[in-house]
């Protein structure tokens, strides 16, 4: 494994201008079901682009659509440029891992490799060594020999991380990488995943593990119903669930804060410490500006503090229905 | 291509049920061969006269003769039976004769590829696993994902296996050569043959091998709609049947004005073209094979064109089954 001492893992010299991943109108019908019901997406070169949505919001829907594994009923998608379809050659620059990971159960570790290898045009002499070389890193060496049809989820998972990493493709995408693993196996697939993007490859990561989120997307798209509901930096995201909770010693100070800041502001329990409180949904960096707003109204707020959602929250929020959220206590 | 070849050769070297099929098969046709050749050498016991006329006095015929009578009546009848049984096992030492000629040299060799109905329905059985294990173990998408091109990837399926069809009849004819003189040394009696005719011999392997590619183009077109091997072969043989139901039917009889029909289906049209072929290269196993005779002669050019019509026919279905198919497993 080419890995330099930041981590990185190299890939091929890939001259990318404009997106890696575009999709204009991307739906997908099964019969009566809409799995995809019109993605835009834009995904940049380089980084970790997370995918984010609950169990059955069409996330590997997207993904085997952007594989050419299914065929749109609407819209397109391109990679690199180029026009998906089922067979298209751009796909050979891609690497894949896609939920419940299949692999010949008669052959061994090493020998799948070399099979999937071979077929994507790896030569035997380069193959021999790198196979090697990736069993390693994902932690299967000892197994190496071992036939696949006795392998556990987990061990697949990362057999099928392997076979990603085999040709260092330019452009990776995972469909919750981190099924079935053991913590440890979680901290290396993520540390993997780093090292990937870190090495110039552009990652393309579908979970619905938050923390993974967190640690290693530089932007993200949120999913819900075959929808994208939210999409940007998860920092950004995160702004939006921002608001800021000001406590006043009076209701009558309270209530004449809600007339000078607008819609902004809701009431809110106060509190232990009494009195009572307003809620504001302004980004954190609007606190010193609605103080001096206050001030200059000649009201003084006993206490004024930054409520920041997490990613969870903010997460719940975009993806579960309003009648299903539960009543705020 | 040559990757997907390579690819497939080196899965298909490691599958253990594949190779048990394959010797399997090359075992139960030399035991064909074998288990015909030993009823055809069987010599009848000679004429038993004690037996005979045993038989005789116990069938009471001699009642109410005088004993000189009923002596000279059954010598006349023992002497009888002895010229007709002795004329009769001339003549059926003759047919013997002429019977063994099929299990020597050159014509053991289409004897042997006769006696091989078997390895063409395991071809069919090893082309819809081929194709249908892709859809029973998931591995579909990750083949497609290596191979990209999906024309290519259906092709290299098909060659890989035309290759083990060729080698699977070569090794048949080697039999062929083989198995004669290990009966010869054995002291099994093998009378000379008569040749073959060479190229007609040499049309008919190749015609034999075109014949079990449209066979395992019917069975990877049915895998790839049905997404599952294990019904080809099943399917083959309703579909055989159900043609030769339709072929006997009184429209289609000699004489009648639609009685060249039956021989466009495709294994009727295949048994026609095997059989022209046989006797073509005068081979005198065929010359036994009771078959109808057929109602036009549409000459060899046409029914090889029949035979290669609808393989491209099941070709052409897959392919585009397999390039339009959406991938769910």
């Amino acid at each position: 494994m080419e890995t330099n001492v930041a981590g990185s893992i190299a890939v091929g010299p890939a001259a990318i201008t404009g997106p890696v991943i575009e999709t204009r109108g991307l739906r997908k019908r099964f019969d009566e079901a809409v799995a995809v019901g019109g993605i835009d997406l834009a995904v940049p070169a380089g980084g970790v682009y997370g995918f984010l949505g609950p169990n059955g919001a069409g996330k590997t829907t997207t993904i085997r659509l952007l594989l050419g594994l299914l065929r749109p009923t609407a819209g397109s998608c391109r990679l690199f440029g180029e026009l998906v379809e089922p067979g298209a050659p751009v796909l050979s620059r891609v690497g894949a891992l896609i939920e419940r990971p299949a692999f010949y159960p008669y052959l061994s570790a090493i020998d799948n490799l070399r099979v999937f290898g071979t077929a994507r045009g790896i030569t035997a002499i380069v193959l021999g060594e790198r196979a090697r070389e990736v069993l390693e890193q994902v932690g299967l060496a000892a197994v190496a020999r071992r036939k696949v049809g006795g392998f556990s989820t987990g061990m697949l998972q990362r057999l099928a991380l392997g076979l990603v990493l085999l040709d260092r493709p330019a452009l990776v995408i995972l469909d919750e990488p981190t099924n079935g693993l053991d913590p440890n196996g979680v901290v290396d697939v993520r540390r993997l995943i780093a090292g990937m993007a870190a090495g110039g490859a552009t990652v393309f990561l579908s979970t619905h593990v938050l923390p993974e989120v967190e640690q290693l997307c530089d932007r993200v798209a949120i999913l819900r119903d075959g929808v994208v509901v939210a999409e940007g930096a998860p920092r950004s995201l995160l702004r939006e669930g921002e608001r800021l909770f000001i406590r006043f010693d009076t209701a009558e100070q309270a209530a004449a804060a809600m007339a000078i800041l607008g819609s902004a502001a809701t009431e809110s329990p106060p509190g232990p410490n009494g009195g009572a409180a307003i809620l504001l949904e302004v980004p954190a960096a609007e606190a010193s500006r609605v103080n001096r707003r206050l001030a200059e109204a000649a009201i003084h707020p006993a206490e004024l503090t930054i409520q920041r959602q997490s990613l969870e929250a903010v997460f719940r929020e975009l993806t579960i229905e309003s009648d299903e959220r539960p009543v705020p206590s | 291509m040559r990757n997907l070849l390579r690819a497939d050769w080196l899965r298909l070297r490691r599958r253990r049920d594949f190779w048990v099929i394959l010797i399997g098969i090359t075992i139960v046709t030399v035991v064909t061969f074998l288990g015909a050749y030993r009823s055809d050498a069987m010599v009848f016991p000679p004429f038993n006269e004690v037996e005979f006329g045993q038989m005789l006095d116990e069938s009471g015929m001699f009642e109410g003769m005088t004993a000189e009578e009923a002596a000279a009546q059954r010598a006349q009848m023992i002497e009888d039976q002895r010229a007709q049984e002795e004329q009769e096992a001339a003549a059926r030492e003759v047919q013997r004769q002429l019977d063994l000629r099929k299990y020597a040299f050159p014509q053991s060799l289409l004897t042997m590829l006769g006696s091989a109905i078997l390895p063409f329905l395991a071809l069919v059985l090893v082309a819809s696993m081929a194709v249908g294990d892709e859809f029973r173990f998931g591995t579909l998408r990750t083949s497609l994902l290596a191979a990209s091109n999906r024309r290519r990837f259906l092709a290299a399926r098909m060659i890989s296996m035309t290759v083990i069809a060729a080698g699977l009849i070569a090794t048949i004819l080697v039999l062929g050569v083989l198995v004669p003189v290990i009966l010869a040394i054995s002291g099994a009696e093998v009378p000379p043959a008569p040749p073959l005719n060479l190229p007609a011999t040499a049309l008919l392997v190749a015609v034999d091998v075109l014949v079990v590619v449209g066979l395992m183009a019917f069975a990877v077109m049915v895998a790839l709609i049905l997404r599952t091997g294990t019904l080809s072969v099943v399917l083959l043989l309703i579909y055989g049947l159900i043609e030769l139901y339709v072929a006997n039917l009184p429209i289609f009889a000699i004489g009648n004005y639609l009685a060249a029909v039956p021989q466009f289906f495709f294994i009727q049209g295949i048994r026609a073209v095997q059989l022209r072929l046989a006797t073509d290269a005068g081979s005198l196993a065929s010359s036994s094979d009771s078959f109808s005779p057929m109602a036009v002669d549409l000459g060899l050019p046409v029914m090889i064109a029949i035979v290669l019509a609808w393989t491209l026919l099941f070709l052409s279905i897959a392919d585009r089954r397999i390039r339009s198919m959406d991938v769910t497993e």
